[in-house]
């Protein structure tokens, strides 16, 4: 109860057409900006910024901890940008050799030697999965990666429609339940509005008595009056 | 009003309406037949029909037969037609048209012979007689032959015919027709009522039959329905099973399958109509068999299978006899031919002209005897009964004609046998018996042979039948039948002896094989054969070659690109100055010719195989001897037996021998890459030397230089493989096209999900938002309005009360004021009497 979203509303829509009365037109663009407005305080501002009114929900998960994943994080939330040697070694994809003072080093040139050999197998593997594939392997790999995502592609569209079936019963339960209840509402309206009206008349009718009753009192004094003087 | 006489001569039209009028009224009702033919009664109809158009009626030729039938017929039952017809097999007056005519003839024939006739007017011939003058009116058009139908045919005939046409294609009565209509109308109602209850369905009208009431709903439930009383076993899976009521299906469908039968037959009626209409579709587009064809078709088939088979007299030459002939004949060529191919003479003698048919073969059939015209002595008979004057007058007897065995009064049917056809086989001997076309019958039976059996004809008389069979004595008949034995025996003896010959035939198979054999030496080969033959020895050769080659080159081995004899050998040789081999020159010696040897080899392997990219051109020719096939076999299973023996396996064969000696790669990579890290490039002689050798710098030389060539092979590979990739894409653009169209696709129906999800649970909670709603707000509206009830009961008790108070002194008041009226008056009355 404490959330936006558990506070119980009054409202019926199937069963509340004040709105749609013809003299009533005026008062829906001003509910729409109202609606709007609220809308805008609920969601985020910006796509990427946590939502503000999402308290209902239960706490986000913390992620897996890892001493390279905390120091990267750190690192992001740091933005610092990323220190040389770490993360993609671009010299993996060209074959330097070696320079300035490591260009007398043997070792570097042999590392440069052995990067250019791997280079070369990768190269390699690249042709020979290209060949294989212009073969009928890619065209059939292609086919069954077709067929499975069609498969999807078909089960989610019916999952969908069952879906949206599902929602257009509650809908139609939701209806058909408000103008069962609405039926009742209104009778007893009809009914409350004759009570009020037959009450005011029985109201005016009892002053109206209590005037004439008060008058034939004050005439049965006189009189008595009379009679007693007469007497 | 113009009178029609109705009769007269039949059309041709007439007769095929009456057939077909026939064909469908039967033959009762005639008035109803004769109203579709304007001119002819019932009467004429019927007389017809009997008359004429009856298929059973024959208008051949009158036979003998018949005609002595009649003539007999008449003779017993004088001018009964009617009864005569019938045995005769005509019409009534067809017989008395014959009778008269053969009367006729007779009297003509009598004339003729009696020279009555004038040489010039040779009188009224018997047609002639008969016929009609000009102005006579045929007396029975009934029995003569319909009038062809004019190619311009009248008005009234058209319309006759067309009429009756039209009556006769319907084929239902009145009543039947009325019924249709009213099964065809009902229908309509019903389809219509099917239809509207169908359309009201739809627009949401339920129309149901309202339930009888009171009464019993028989599609529902069973009258008088009792139940089984619950047996011994669970039949509730019985009970639950729902049979639908099978609408629609006739039995066999309910059945299953057609039988298999049923199908074939189907089948072949199916082709055979196929096969029909393929070939009469142009003739069946014009012309569709009408109805009466139809039948008179039908009709006719019915008459012939009513004909009375033949029944020819049995043959005169009967089967047994003509098979005896045969066999005589074949005997007596084969003997003959026997006889011939031996060319003794002495045999030949023996045999004779052996032809059992003889003379008889170029018989003609002989005429059969002249016979007497009875028919005509009858006529005659007849005529001169009924033109004699009666004998009372004291004339004389009527004469009669004698006839030859034929008729008198003796019975129904006239006396007589049908002449048999002579028999040109008969033998002319026996032509003393009276009759000539009987055939011969040896009467006298020699003994022993079969009576009435027809006598052997032979040409050489071995069964002589003129010869006596029976001698005067039976003791001269014993003698007669011993010489004749002795003259056999002797005949026996003087016959050659068996040659026995035997004549063997063998199957045609066997000779066609031996003949093959013959030519297939004299036969010149054919090209294709060989051809052929050279391709194999070709491919066996060049299967050999393949084997030649050297395991390098067969296991595809890595060998040098540029190979450079003179300096291999003397790297080879500088390698082998080492302090052991210097001190064994024998060795050194050996291991010199294996280094010689192996030079030898790769360069021929350089020349015949030369390496891709390499300088050479392929298509030399080595220096290398050849070495024969079996040579190097020897040589390798010397190397094979010496292999095993070191391994310690001696006679192992190749598999295990390779299995013993194999080393697993991790085993290999252990020796093999320190001996290979060992080694560097050297850039300046372009070979792997070892590291030790090479100082820093040509160390880093090398590899520069072996970077530098490594970049180039990059450069080149990723430019191959950039190509691939590209031809790739082509390739493969549709399918990816596809996928991310699906994947698109996919996202899409995952939002659409993902969003309806949301619905769901928003609208779920909505729901239960909104009954708490509900329930808030009738219970607080129906507390308001029981609080105004209450308010309204209190209103008015009050209201009641102060009525019944404004009353109270409403009543007092008015007693009141009489009171003091009454006082004033007293009053007043008291002052009066002041």
């Amino acid at each position: 109860m404490s959330n936006p979203f558990n506070a119980p509303l009054d409202s019926l829509p199937y069963y509340d057409r004040d709105l749609d009365a013809p003299d009533q037109q005026h008062l829906r663009p001003a509910i729409n900006s109202l609606i709007a407005v609220e809308l805008r305080s609920l969601l985020p501002k910006t796509p990427n910024a946590p939502p503000t009114n999402l308290t209902h929900l239960p706490a986000s998960r913390p992620l897996p901890s890892s001493p390279f994943l905390a120091a990267e994080l750190a690192r992001v939330e740091s933005k610092k940008p990323t220190p040389p040697g770490q993360g993609l070694d671009t010299t993996r994809y060209a074959m330097p050799a070696p320079k300035g003072e490591a260009a007398d080093d043997v070792e570097a040139w042999e590392a440069a030697h052995r990067s250019s050999l791997a280079q070369l197998e990768h190269q390699r593997l690249r042709t020979m999965n290209g060949t294989l594939l212009q073969g009928t392997l890619g065209a059939n790999k292609w086919k069954v990666q077709n067929f499975a995502m069609e498969n999807t592609v078909e089960r989610v569209d019916k999952e969908g429609e069952e879906l949206r079936k599902v929602v257009e019963d509650v809908n139609r339960r939701r209806k058909g339940d408000q103008e069962k209840g609405g039926e009742t509402l209104s009778r007893l309206e009809k009914k409350w509005t004759e009570l009020v009206s037959g009450n005011m008349q029985l109201e005016i009718g009892c002053m109206a008595m209590e005037a004439e009753v008060a008058q034939l009192q004050q005439q049965h004094a006189e009189l008595t009056a009379r009679l007693a003087a007469t007497a | 009003m113009r009178i029609i006489v109705k009769g007269g001569v039949w059309k041709n039209t007439e007769d095929e309406i009456l057939k077909a009028a026939i064909s469908k009224y039967g033959k009762n009702q005639w008035a109803r037949i004769s109203s579709l033919l304007v001119r002819k009664t019932p009467k004429q109809c019927k007389a017809r029909w009997m008359e004429w158009l009856d298929p059973a009626i024959k208008k051949t030729e009158w036979s003998k037969e018949e005609d002595e039938k009649l003539l007999h017929l008449a003779k017993l039952m004088p001018t009964q037609w009617r009864t005569i017809a019938p045995i005769v097999g005509r019409t009534a007056n067809q017989c008395l048209e014959r009778y008269q005519k053969l009367l006729d003839e007779a009297e003509q024939a009598e004339n003729d012979e009696l020279g009555l006739a004038g040489v010039d007017d040779a009188g009224p011939s018997a047609d002639d007689v008969r016929r009609l003058r000009p102005g006579e009116v045929d007396p029975d058009p009934e029995n003569r032959p319909a009038r062809p139908d004019p190619i311009d045919m009248d008005e009234d005939e058209k319309e006759m015919l067309s009429e009756a046409r039209a009556r006769l294609a319907n084929t239902q009565g009145k009543k039947a027709k009325r019924k249709a209509r009213e099964r065809a109308l009902e229908e309509a109602r019903r389809l219509a009522i099917l239809q509207k209850k169908r359309e009201l369905k739809a627009a949401g009208i339920l129309m149901r039959a309202k339930p009888k009431k009171g009464g019993m709903d028989y599609m529902a439930d069973i009258p008088f329905e009792k139940q089984p009383a619950p047996g011994f076993y669970d039949t509730t899976e019985e009970q639950a099973k729902r049979y639908a009521a099978p609408l629609g299906k006739n039995l066999r469908q309910l059945e299953g399958q057609k039988r298999k039968q049923d199908i074939e037959e189907d089948d072949r009626r199916k082709k055979q109509k196929q096969k029909k209409d393929n070939k009469d579709a142009d003739a069946m587009s014009h012309f569709i068999p009408s109805k009466d064809s139809l039948i008179q078709q039908q009709k006719e088939a019915q008459q012939i299978s009513k004909r009375r088979r033949l029944v020819l007299p049995s043959a005169q030459v009967g089967e047994a006899e003509l098979e005896e002939i045969v066999k005589i004949g074949q005997a007596g060529e084969n003997a003959r031919a026997m006889v011939d191919d031996n060319g003794n003479e002495a045999s030949q003698g023996l045999l004779g002209e052996y032809s059992a048919l003889g003379h008889a073969k170029d018989a003609r059939t002989p005429r059969t005897a002249p016979q007497h015209d009875n028919v005509m002595a009858e006529a005659r008979n007849i005529r001169n009964l009924s033109m004699q004057q009666t004998p009372l007058l004291g004339e004389e007897n009527t004469p009669m004609h004698e006839l030859v065995g034929r008729t008198g009064f003796e019975g129904a049917t006239p006396r007589g046998s049908v002449a048999a056809t002579p028999n040109p086989l008969a033998t002319p001997l026996h032509s003393n018996t009276s009759d000539v076309s009987a055939t011969p019958m040896s009467v006298s039976g020699r003994p022993g042979a079969t009576p009435l059996r027809t006598p052997m004809r032979d040409s050489l008389s071995i069964n002589d039948d003129s010869v006596s069979s029976f001698g005067e004595t039976p003791r001269q008949e014993r003698h007669r039948l011993h010489d004749l034995k002795s003259q056999l025996k002797q005949g026996f003896m003087s016959l050659p002896a068996p040659t026995n010959n035997f004549e063997l035939v063998l199957p045609e198979d066997d000779e066609e094989a031996g003949d093959d054999e013959i030519s297939q030496a004299m036969r010149i080969e054919d090209a294709s054969e060989r051809e052929a033959k050279l391709k194999a020895l070709r491919e066996a050769e060049e299967q050999k070659a393949l084997a030649r080659r050297t395991q390098v080159v067969k296991r595809g081995l890595p060998r040098p690109v540029d190979f450079d004899a003179a300096a291999f050998i003397s790297q080879l040789t500088a390698a082998k100055d080492e302090p052991e081999l210097v001190e064994e020159p024998s060795r050194k010696e050996a291991e010199r010719l294996v280094a010689i040897e192996m030079v030898k080899l790769l360069e021929h392997d350089a020349i015949s195989y030369p390496v891709a990219g390499g300088k050479r051109a392929g298509g030399g020719s080595s220096s290398l001897p050849f070495i024969e096939d079996e040579r190097l076999a020897e040589a390798r299973a010397a190397v094979h037996a010496e292999m095993a023996e070191a391994v310690g396996l001696p006679g192992a064969s190749d598999a295990v021998l390779k299995r013993a000696i194999a080393m697993d790669v991790e085993e290999f990579n252990k020796i093999w890459r320190p001996k290979y890290e060992e080694l560097a490039y050297d850039a300046q002689t372009k070979t792997m030397v070892p590291v030790s050798t090479l100082s820093d710098e040509e160390r880093i030389a090398g590899l520069a230089a072996r970077l530098d060539i490594n970049r180039e092979r990059m450069s080149k590979e990723s430019a191959k493989a950039a190509k691939v990739e590209k031809k790739l894409g082509i390739v493969l653009g549709g399918y990816m096209a596809r996928a991310k169209t699906l994947g698109g696709k996919l996202t899409e129906g995952y939002e659409d999900l993902a969003r309806s999800r949301i619905e769901l649970e928003s609208f779920a909670r909505l729901a239960t938002n909104e009954e708490g709603a509900m329930a808030r707000r009738t219970e607080s509206l129906k507390d308001e309005v029981d609080k105004l009830e209450r308010k309204e009961r209190e209103g008015q008790a009050r209201f009641r009360e102060l009525m019944e108070m404004k009353e109270l002194l409403s009543s007092q008041i008015e007693e009141m004021t009489m009171e003091e009226a009454e006082r004033l008056n007293e009053a007043a009355l008291a002052q009066m009497d002041e």
